[in-house]
């Protein structure tokens, strides 16, 4: 009986018809969710049909179910659900006539709520109690909210790791470069010949010498801010030092407190050059903006509010690349909008680097995830990760590859990086490899393109542009090979060249 | 249950660990594809998660005819540098199916964790796998098993494994485990 009420009920609140949250059409519907008419993601809005009124509802089933996670025949899965029903948590979107902080003020108005954090665009709140499938939509199907997606995390929704131990992946003895003194030769950084994935992209440190500065937000669990190797490198914003901005940019006050992935990344991005420490990044020069999504304290579990708070506050504090080595299984309008205001719809003002990445179902499919799959937009690049070692790139000619596909390869096996921690040195080093690494490396390889004179005066899909249209192809892989070695044929244009003189010299023009 | 093991070699310590004197020679059902990897004893040589997978940790694989599943038996050795946890202590209490690609992985293709690459590869696999207890009080913590066939080197007949936990997609810090056949 109260299974036909509740069906009934959410039929008339939710509508789900010509939902395309999650579809092949991604960006032919970006933008589509209030025109879809939808007020939760389908599979939500199943989820929450299947339950009777006095049914609790479980975000870990919600978040299942609409990231296709949900096994029909894991009845040990399901059992595992039933152990401890969590509070729910949900993104809003307030509906056009509602201002977002009438939409706060009705939300912390309800003693159930525990916690409502406002962003630009939606409102995530955090209940103290489960609420049953009734209680749930009183609160959520009202005129005041045009839209809402539960607020994910969990291990499949893991971004930046798995694991919450501080534990650092030892490198092989026979590459312990960290206990080596400074090279004699130029970048005297003592694991540079370590780094065999610069030598791959055809990473020159006479252009890396000779570039300037770009912006890149590492959305991560931090940057450890006293490792040698990335001293200086810091940027923050001063101005931002204030309410939820601290928290989220707050770099890690010290290696104890910060899990060690985005310190990796750094390392990998933008280590300093010929410091007689450590490695030495792609681009040396760049700055690094830490926005921390996974905390140890939370587990290095990330909320989808999060990533898309983090996506915002990267854009406004003027990035210009965006790396994020992370991942989740679905499509979140929150994420996605932030995506596409921090890049630009059709004109992209800043690009996103991330890792290619996907996820086998329980069924062994193949499922693309986020924000790999945005990379259809025209400021999105994906790198997949890959191990050279054995090709011969060096001689292969540019690939002239189009951007549309927008997947590149780019090292991931076996990547010196810096760590949080140290090993037997006086600073830290680990190796790391995935698609993370990955990402790293082409943004890195971005940031050191577009920092090249006078790339340096292209617009964000110009350098994509470039990236892709020189390019390396082999045989081995269908995805071409980020490759930076045309930058040294720069070097000959003058000084007053131009963006449209850069892509002409590099035959990358229409 | 051990009647309805039906193992592939008889001498390792797992089987012997369950009391199993003697048992089928050779199982005619299981897949040749895991002739390399069943009935020998693998030890963990290297774990990045080590709170789930422990390093020094012995494992054996064997085929479950009955239930058509590959059943990982643990036994812990004096090296070993943390116990084995919740499944992984039940004798062959782990469970896990054999999905067949066109390739044994190398261990490359697992640290780049490249999921297109990965599937061409065989591999096992389990869903719902608890190693370690749950942070929640009475709760219960599954994890994603693959546990991937590694091409064995040279002229050796075994292969050793890597196990990759929850996401066969690597944007993790660390999180391979590997095994070598003793």
């Amino acid at each position: 009986m109260h299974r036909i009420w509740c069906c009934i009920a959410v039929a008339g609140v939710l509508t789900t018809s010509g939902m395309a949250a999650d579809r092949p059409a991604l960006c032919g519907s970006i933008g589509d969710f209030a025109a879809a008419g939808a007020r939760t993601p389908a599979e939500v809005a199943e989820y929450l049909q299947s339950l009777g009124a006095n049914e609790r509802f479980d975000l870990r089933k919600a978040c299942a179910r609409w990231a296709a996670l949900d096994d029909p025949h894991g009845q040990r899965q399901r059992a595992a659900y039933d152990d401890l029903i969590p509070a729910p948590r949900f993104i809003l979107f307030p509906s056009a006539d509602t201002p977002i902080v009438t939409l706060v003020a009705q939300l912390e108005r309800d003693r159930l709520v525990r916690a409502v954090a406002q962003f630009r665009s939606f409102v995530a709140v955090e209940y103290s109690v489960p609420l049953t499938a009734a209680a749930l939509l009183e609160r959520l199907a009202t005129p005041r909210i045009s839209y809402f997606e539960p607020d994910c995390d969990g291990p499949d929704f893991v971004t930046t790791s798995a694991a919450p131990a501080l534990t650092g992946g030892a490198l092989p003895a026979a590459s312990r470069c960290w206990q080596r003194s400074a090279r004699a030769s130029f970048p005297n950084d003592p694991c540079t010949d370590e780094l065999w994935g610069h030598t791959y992209i055809g990473w020159d440190p006479g252009v890396a010498a000779k570039s300037l500065p770009r912006l890149v937000a590492v959305l991560d669990s931090g940057i450890d801010m006293h490792h040698e190797d990335l001293a200086g490198s810091l940027w923050v914003d001063d101005k931002a030092r204030v309410g939820r901005q601290l928290t989220l940019q707050l770099p890690c006050a010290s290696s104890v407190g910060c899990y060690p992935h985005g310190t990796q990344m750094a390392g990998t991005i933008a280590g300093r050059m010929n410091n007689g420490v450590g490695v030495v990044g792609v681009a040396p020069h760049s700055k690094l903006m830490p926005v921390v999504i996974s905390r140890v304290e939370h587990g290095n579990l990330v909320r989808l509010s999060m990533i898309a708070s983090a996506i915002e506050t990267a854009g406004t504090n003027g990035a210009n690349i965006i790396n994020i080595s992370a991942k989740w299984p679905v499509d979140s309008r929150a994420i996605r909008e932030a995506v596409v205001k921090a890049t630009g719809a059709d004109v992209p003002q800043r690009l996103l680097v991330t890792g290619y990445t996907s996820s086998f179902a329980w069924d062994e499919s193949l499922h693309e995830t986020y924000p790999s799959r945005y990379r259809c937009l025209p400021g999105v690049i994906a790198a997949v990760p890959g191990d050279a070692r054995g090709e011969d790139l060096g001689h292969a000619k540019a690939a002239h590859a189009a951007a549309t596909d927008s997947r590149l390869r780019a090292p991931g096996v076996d990547i010196v990086v810096t760590t949080t921690h140290n090993q037997d040195g006086s600073y830290a080093l680990a190796q790391a490899a995935g698609a993370s690494s990955a990402s790293a490396y082409l943004a890195g390889a971005a940031a050191l393109t577009w920092g090249t004179a006078p790339l340096d005066r292209c617009s964000a899909s110009q350098i994509k542009n470039i990236l892709f249209c020189r390019s390396k192809r082999t045989e081995a892989s269908p995805y071409p090979w980020v490759h930076v070695e045309f930058l040294r044929e720069l070097s000959t244009l003058g000084a007053g060249a131009s963006c449209a003189d850069a892509i002409a010299a590099l035959g990358c023009g229409p | 249950m051990i009647s309805k093991l039906t193992m592939a070699v008889t001498c390792s310590a797992a089987i012997l660990a369950l009391g199993a004197a003697s048992t089928t020679a050779l199982a005619k059902d299981a897949d040749s594809v895991m002739s390399p990897y069943i009935g020998y004893e693998i030890t963990i040589d290297e774990s990045e998660q080590e709170g789930h997978v422990p390093t020094g940790g012995k494992l054996t694989l064997i085929y479950d005819s009955e239930d058509d599943v590959y059943r990982a038996c643990t036994r812990s050795s004096s090296k070993q540098k943390s116990p084995w946890q919740e499944d992984w202590r039940t004798p062959c209490g782990v469970a896990l199916n054999l999905v067949k690609g066109n390739r044994y992985c190398s261990m490359s293709d697992v640290k780049a964790g490249n999921a297109e690459v990965l599937s061409t590869c065989h591999r096992l696999r389990s869903r719902d796998v608890a190693m370690h207890p749950s942070t929640v009080k009475g709760g219960l913590e599954l994890h994603d098993v693959m546990v991937f066939l590694l091409q064995p080197e040279g002229k050796s007949p075994r292969g050793g494994i890597a196990m990759l936990l929850d996401s066969p997609a690597r944007v993790t810090h660390n999180g391979i485990i590997h095994g070598v056949p003793d």
